[in-house]
């Protein structure tokens, strides 16, 4: 367990960074994270390093975009213009609001000098002297700490102007959400932010050459920007020790359902859903029939030992026909209809349709959200699934942007694997699950 | 008299988060200002809003009526928010839901005669592991809520006492922010 | 200038051209919703999905090949939006793959899902893309069918759910109607409003599948509302003037020139059973692209309402039917003995060139010199240069004094693109381009680039680095001093403009490559400052756009329709007189002993002074040419809608002259349109490819000042649209403006209500006291007579007596 990859938190290398402060008292004040090392890394690069030795850096560790995508965030800097003259911008993403997916909220809440610092390093990266916190608006106490933060960072000068003496100024400002799912759409995060209806933009240009009120902008997940400071801190080669191929690092992995303790496990990526389920969230309180694997829209898989052997990471869950995505793992009871559960997701994702495009706005939020329905409530008709079929076929990859594909995805997982509780609702006409007794 | 007519030191710390020529990104914040204040926010507040962005009402509504948090229309002095995507649906998210319109006696878009309470059901509050979630207002999230915490809740609330004053009974049952080591 | 292949055919398109115009460009067709010419393209209806592959380079820099040495093509992994998409060298678009079919067959079901197919009671039925794109696109029996009792059929749309119900009969003006059930969300309204106008006014609420159409500015802003009725894919925006008058297969569809102008916007005027009942922007590229101004689309009802049908001779004191035969009767009788010299030929502001050659040859003739046409400025707009609209794109920096958006509302809308930095497209087989992605959503307008003065703040101050508001009469004071800095010389002091403020104008005019100069009708009237701008033109370099008043300003005058000794339109002179197409001020017609008028309709003052009243066309109903303020030679072609027995303005002149025993100079068009060959080398026929007539001319400027305390402010709305009931309605009792200063002087109060006489008529206003004025400034809308002139006036309160 000691030589070659660190792919189970039960390794002895492994070491928790991210999660490492989180739930500790006062570990949201900048003296407590001072006293842990805080603001070193920042130190480091910004007295150290140049911009592109920070990029390299994170090139060199693999680190991918913890938002679900994937994207290698060293490849995304380096696309940022250099010597342009015009002003850059980062943004966090903080609009976290895919369904099972809450580990961005406690890295706010509870070490939000983390994030401020990876910030300062992003932006130093990429050449950004302002930084936005988009913060989603429900998450009031991780904006009141952040803003805390940003305050107490200000006066004592870890943000502003000359960091670490360095001549690098730099800028932090926080905005908050209202309600919009779509907003964690990075077009649509800028358009949000600008004051604009949150509908996506279109691609090129990209937001490296045109981004957030018109200039250059990157845009990163919460758990990105913080693993940069470890990256930075610790080197690429610590980095690139934990996971498989091409899925690096540690990962934020969270539990919800019917698990005995549902909750964010910081653990080395390709830790398999076994050891997250059952040795760090201590069990499954319920029989369970399929789990989600990284948030509603990665389509869901049996709750079998093939699925609990699979090692979460990008390859390996791509090779089972799903995604990590944001690593949320949701778990579904044998007593859970598989079909009121996608119904209930599809009725997530047609509320936070955009409306801007048609396969997103007819198909999903039209015409699958109430075939669904349909269905479900034992008003399906022979026929009905094929048809569903054919309207999964006329909009997956044919809207404007991902939101109709997240849609479509778990329905594809749910009648892959569970296409005979589609047929029963139709044979039986209803649903054959009660819906009572969830409620404790 | 104005809504922002006395709130001019504020606005300027708001419009400092943005580039001047960008005023109308301080859309948000306007709006949300009037939303935790009012309960609402009216036709007059829109247009005071566009007013003191430079933008047209029918852009600042436009705004407005894409986000949820946003309310067109008068809501109770507490507004109790339900998530009721997956995680807390499992958890009993929809029995909650049935529970509160009954006790309360209120649909979405009421208010209760007592001017108190209002409902409303919101997609995922990203807290799944604490399901199910309530919110009120714009306060932190109200976790793990059972009956007996749904109880003490708006019992408090009703015998007048503040949100943070309220102590909801037992817990989750498990440790919510501290990773499994 | 990138090659690629549709399906089976290889093209060069220029650089930046979508796949959407290179599939059209090559002669294929491929559905869209979304997209339109001058709109940006947003690739939100994914209608237009094809399959879309390119050559990839590899790291030696040369093209990845095939075994056969062919560049290979990489097939992007999803249907692209042609309109969004990029045309590249080498690269392969398939629009007839099965795939391409199916998507655009589902896209198709999608937009029918919640469309209500009321196409009985729809007026855009027969015209709608949704209906075609349906039928084209849609209706493939291999995707949509349906057995019954063993049948099979084929099917529209597989959607068994009730449609989405929402507002049918939301009325956004007295012009326009929305009905939100047929909306496809195509969002081209909205897009329109924010990047053609730059007003923001609808936009959607809501979103996803509640997403609507929705404005808070109802009723929405009259001026350029109307396009969107012409860009509504569906009949989700319709024109109300036209609401339920006919099937669009069977309107007369008549292209010609809007004339209320001196654009020269491009129109269809849509007639059924001789009624005009509908006018939409015609695409002319060159000028008004495809837009017009709300007052050329909507202000057409008074063309139905009360036309004069027969010659009315006045009897007792009463204006009565007559027969031609009386009516000639009637005229030679009384110019048997009249000379020529005591004759007075008045021509309408919109006539044309054709008409304008006759009366001045006529005048000419008669030895005249009483002669001249409506709304003539003091200054010759014909003796400034004309630049071309579009030859404004290439400026870097504007100088505007009037207020283009009522002036020459297109040029205000061109303006806008000058303030965006767009220039024009590159033309395709099929035109202008539909997805042309130079443009997007929010483009910022670089207000650095222009400076606007006005006598009130205009529609264009707020997008001006420099703009400023000077009391009325001072548009020719600003020039001279803007000129005299211009060339090094001292200023004299403009009211209400420090001269800190013409220093910078003077500054970013000459720093500024190219520059263009816009004056109004308050420039013309002020011949040292229309001068001063010729001369800066001349001098210094610049475009300059002239927008008079008249629409024809610029033929009339070319043709010999200038007077600048005689009386005109405005001034009593000849004892005899004849006027064609509108009625001249009370007092001229007063101090006539014989006063004909050749009108389509009867107006106060022609009722109270004219002797015989013989039926005109309107120029909706004329056929000929004109030149507008470009110089640009336009062909009106007429609408089968003028009564019988009208006359355009070389017949009713010919009867006039037949009267006098002499021989016309031209007794119809193509005679005129002959001598206009033979003496200005015009051609018989308009060319394709266009023609410019613009003879460099040093005309005498008319004389006189203004003497009056009553600014006439500009308007794209005319006196007589102010019949119909829906344009008064939809502009509200005229607003008498006045500053809150003066007002106090002249015992005005806000909301008073006066009634205003002019020596163009009385009319009822409302008194609204505007800070933004100057000091000293009082307006009121001059509804086309007398348009950028200060005029004495008298108030009247409503009781009777004096203010």
């Amino acid at each position: 367990m000691s030589e070659g990859l660190i792919v189970s938190g039960h390794d002895p290398r492994f070491e928790r960074t991210l999660y490492a402060h989180v739930g500790k008292p006062g570990s949201h004040t900048l003296d407590y994270y001072l006293s842990h090392g805080g603001y070193e890394a920042a130190k480091k690069a910004l007295t150290g390093m140049t911009p592109d030795e920070v990029i390299e850096e994170v090139k060199r560790s693999g680190l991918r975009g913890r938002g679900g995508a994937g994207f290698p965030t060293g490849l995304k800097w380096s696309f940022m213009p250099k010597d342009d003259g015009q002003q850059h911008y980062i943004i966090m993403n903080a609009d976290e609001s895919e369904p099972g997916s809450f580990k961005d909220r406690y890295i706010l809440e509870d070490d939000p000098h983390q994030a401020i610092e990876g910030m300062i390093l992003a932006g130093y990266a990429i050449r950004a002297t302002k930084g936005y916190i988009y913060i989603r608006g429900e998450y009031r106490r991780a904006y009141d700490r952040l803003l805390a933060a940003i305050e107490e960072a200000y006066t004592r000068g870890y943000l502003g102007k000359n960091l670490f003496g360095s001549g690098f100024d730099f800028d932090l400002y926080l905005h908050r959400g209202a309600g919009a799912y779509i907003c964690g759409e990075e077009t649509a995060l800028m358009n949000s932010l600008e004051g604009l209806r949150a509908n996506p933009r279109l691609k090129p240009p990209f937001p490296a050459q045109k981004g957030l009120f018109g200039k250059p902008t990157t845009i990163n997940n919460v758990e990105t920007i913080a693993s940069v400071v470890h990256i930075v801190a610790r080197g690429a080669d610590w980095f690139a020790q934990m996971g498989y191929d091409k899925s690096k690092g540690m990962k934020l992995y969270q539990v919800s359902g019917p698990a005995v303790r549902p909750g964010v496990y910081e653990l080395p990526m390709g830790t398999t859903f076994r050891e997250l389920i059952y040795d760090w969230a201590g069990g499954v309180k319920e029989p369970i029939k399929a789990l989600i694997p990284g948030g509603s829209s990665t389509p869901m898989l049996p709750f079998n030992d093939d699925t609990l052997d699979t090692p979460m990471d990008y390859e390996h869950l791509a090779e089972k026909g799903s995604m990590l995505g944001t690593g949320g793992v949701i778990l579904i009871p044998e007593r859970a209809c598989v079909v009121d559960v996608i119904w209930n997701l599809v009725r997530f994702y047609a509320h936070e349709s955009c409306g801007k495009c048609t396969p997103c706005r007819e198909g999903v939020a039209g015409w699958l959200v109430k075939l669904l329905g349909q269905i479900e409530r034992g008003k399906g008709k022979p026929g009905d699934i094929e048809l569903m079929e054919d309207l999964l076929d006329n909009i997956e990859g044919k809207s404007f942007c991902p939101l109709a594909d997240a849609a479509v995805w778990p329905v594809r997982g749910a009648l892959r694997h569970f296409r005979h509780e589609f047929e029963r609702h139709i044979e039986a006409g209803g649903c054959p699950v009660e819906k009572k007794g969830f409620w404790g | 008299m104005g809504f922002f007519d006395d709130k001019q030191d504020w606005l300027e710390i708001v419009f400092k988060n943005y580039p001047p020529e960008n005023r109308r990104a301080a859309v948000m914040p306007l709006l949300r200002k009037v939303q935790q204040e009012e309960g609402h926010v009216s036709p007059e507040r829109v247009a005071e809003i566009a007013e003191i962005l430079g933008t047209t009402a029918t852009e600042v509504r436009g705004v407005m009526s894409f986000y949820s948090y946003y309310q067109a229309v008068p809501t109770g002095k507490y507004h109790l928010q339900v998530c009721a995507t997956l995680s807390c649906k499992l958890a009993g998210a929809e029995e909650l839901w049935d529970t509160l319109r009954a006790e309360l006696g209120v649909g979405p878009g009421e208010v209760t005669p007592d001017g108190l309470f209002s409902i409303q059901k919101v997609e995922c509050l990203g807290s799944c592991h604490t399901a199910p979630v309530v919110q009120v207002n714009d306060e932190p999230y109200l976790e793990c809520m059972n009956r007996e915490r749904l109880k003490a809740l708006l019992e408090g609330l009703r015998s007048g006492k503040r949100l943070e004053e309220i102590e909801l009974p037992g817990d989750c049952g498990h440790e919510v922010r501290k990773e499994g080591a | 200038m990138p090659k690629l292949r549709i399906n089976d055919r290889e093209i060069e398109v220029p650089e930046g051209t979508s796949v959407l115009d290179a599939i059209f460009h090559a002669g294929y067709d491929v559905p869209y919703f979304c997209s339109e010419r001058h709109l940006s393209p947003i690739g939100a209806c994914r209608m237009c999905l094809v399959k879309v592959g390119a050559p990839r380079k590899g790291k030696d820099g040369d093209w990845i090949r095939d075994e056969e040495g062919n560049p290979r093509i990489f097939w992007f992994p999803k249907l692209m939006a042609a309109c969004t998409t990029r045309a590249t060298e080498g690269m392969v678009v398939d629009t007839l793959a099965d795939e391409v079919k199916k998507a655009q067959a589902g896209m198709v079901e999608f937009h029918l899902e919640n469309h209500p197919l009321d196409c009985p009671t729809c007026d855009k039925g027969g015209a709608c893309e949704l209906q075609d794109r349906s039928y084209e696109y849609g209706l493939f029996e291999k995707y949509y069918t349906q057995t019954q009792n063993g049948l099979k059929t084929v099917l529209y749309s597989r959607f068994a759910f009730t449609k989405r119900h929402a507002d049918k009969h939301h009325k956004l003006s007295e012009f326009v109607v929305l009905d939100r059930e047929r909306c496809i969300h195509c969002k081209r309204c909205v897009r329109y409003f924010e990047e053609i106008p730059g007003e923001e006014v609808l936009d959607f609420i809501e979103r996803g599948n509640h997403t609507f159409i929705g404005s808070e500015e109802v009723p929405l802003p009259a001026g350029f509302s109307g396009n969107i009725t012409d860009i509504c894919p569906v009949g989700a925006l319709l024109d109300l003037t036209a609401r339920f008058r006919a099937r669009n297969w069977e309107f007369e569809k008549t292209p010609t020139v809007d004339m209320n102008d001196a654009f020269g916007a491009a129109i269809w005027v849509d007639s059924r059973s001789g009624r005009i009942e509908r006018i939409r922007a015609r695409e002319h590229p060159e000028t008004n692209e495809i837009w017009i101004a709300d007052a050329a689309r909507f202000g057409h009802g008074w063309t139905v309402r009360d036309r004069v049908t027969a010659p009315l001779i006045r009897k007792d004191g009463e204006l009565v039917p007559a027969s031609l035969a009386e009516a000639e009767a009637y005229l030679r009788e009384r110019l048997a003995r009249v000379r020529g010299e005591e004759v007075g030929l008045l021509l309408a502001a919109d006539g044309t060139l054709e008409e304008g050659y006759a009366f001045a040859e006529a005048a000419r003739a008669l030895k005249a010199d009483h002669f001249g046409f409506e709304n003539a400025t003091r200054f010759p707009a014909a003796n400034l240069p004309a630049a071309r609209f579009e030859e404004l794109l290439s400026a870097e920096f504007a100088l505007v004094i009037g207020d283009p958006a009522e002036e020459m509302p297109n040029l205000y809308l061109r303006l806008q693109e000058f303030l965006k930095g767009i220039t024009p497209a590159p033309r395709y087989y099929h035109g202008t381009p539909i997805a042309d992605l130079r443009l997007e959503e929010r483009m910022p307008r670089r207000k650095e680039r222009l400076a606007v003065f006005a006598a009130y703040p205009t529609r264009l101050h707020r997008f001006a680095g420099i703009a400023g508001v000077y009391p009325p009469g001072s548009a020719g004071p600003l020039v001279e001093a803007l000129s005299a800095i211009l060339n090094g010389k001292r200023p004299e002091p403009v009211p209400g403009v420090p001269e800190a403020e013409l220093r910078r104008v003077a500054e970013r005019f000459l720093a500024a490559g190219s520059r263009a100069i816009v004056v109004g009708a308050e420039v013309l009237e002020a011949p040292e400052a229309a001068q001063a701008v010729a001369d800066l033109a001349r001098s210094k370099g610049a475009l300059v756009f002239a927008m008079p008043p008249a629409a024809g300003a610029r033929g009339l005058e070319a043709v010999g329709l200038w007077n600048p000794r005689g009386p005109g339109w405005e001034e009593p002179g000849a004892r005899f007189l004849f006027a064609f197409g509108a009625t001249p001020p009370a007092e001229v017609l007063a101090s006539a002993r014989l006063r004909v008028l050749a009108l389509s309709h009867l107006d106060p003052q022609a009722r109270a002074h004219a002797d015989l009243v013989l039926p005109a066309k309107t120029f909706y109903e004329k056929r000929g040419y004109t030149v507008n303020a470009e110089g640009r030679l336009l062909e009106l072609r007429p609408a089968p809608t003028a009564p019988m027995g009208s006359m355009d303005g070389l017949e009713a002149l010919a009867f006039w002259l037949r009267a006098m025993g002499k021989k016309p100079p031209a007794a119809h068009y193509r005679e005129a349109r002959e001598r206009l060959h033979e003496r200005y080398r015009l051609p018989l026929d308009l060319p394709e490819e266009g023609f410019f007539w613009r003879p460099k001319l040093r005309l005498a400027a008319r004389t006189g000042k203004d003497e009056g305390e009553l600014f006439l402010q500009p308007t794209m709305w005319k006196e007589r649209m102010l019949r119909d009931d829906r344009v008064r309605t939809a502009l509200g009792a005229p607003r008498l403006r006045v500053h809150p200063a003066t007002a106090k002087k002249l015992g005005l109060a806000q909301g008073a209500r006066v009634e205003v006489a002019t020596r163009y008529g009385r009319r009822d206003a409302t008194v609204a006291l505007d800070p933004s004025l100057a000091e000293g400034a009082l307006l009121l809308p001059a509804y086309g007579r007398g348009t950028g002139r200060r005029v004495p006036y008298r108030l009247l309160v409503p009781a009777g007596g004096e203010a």
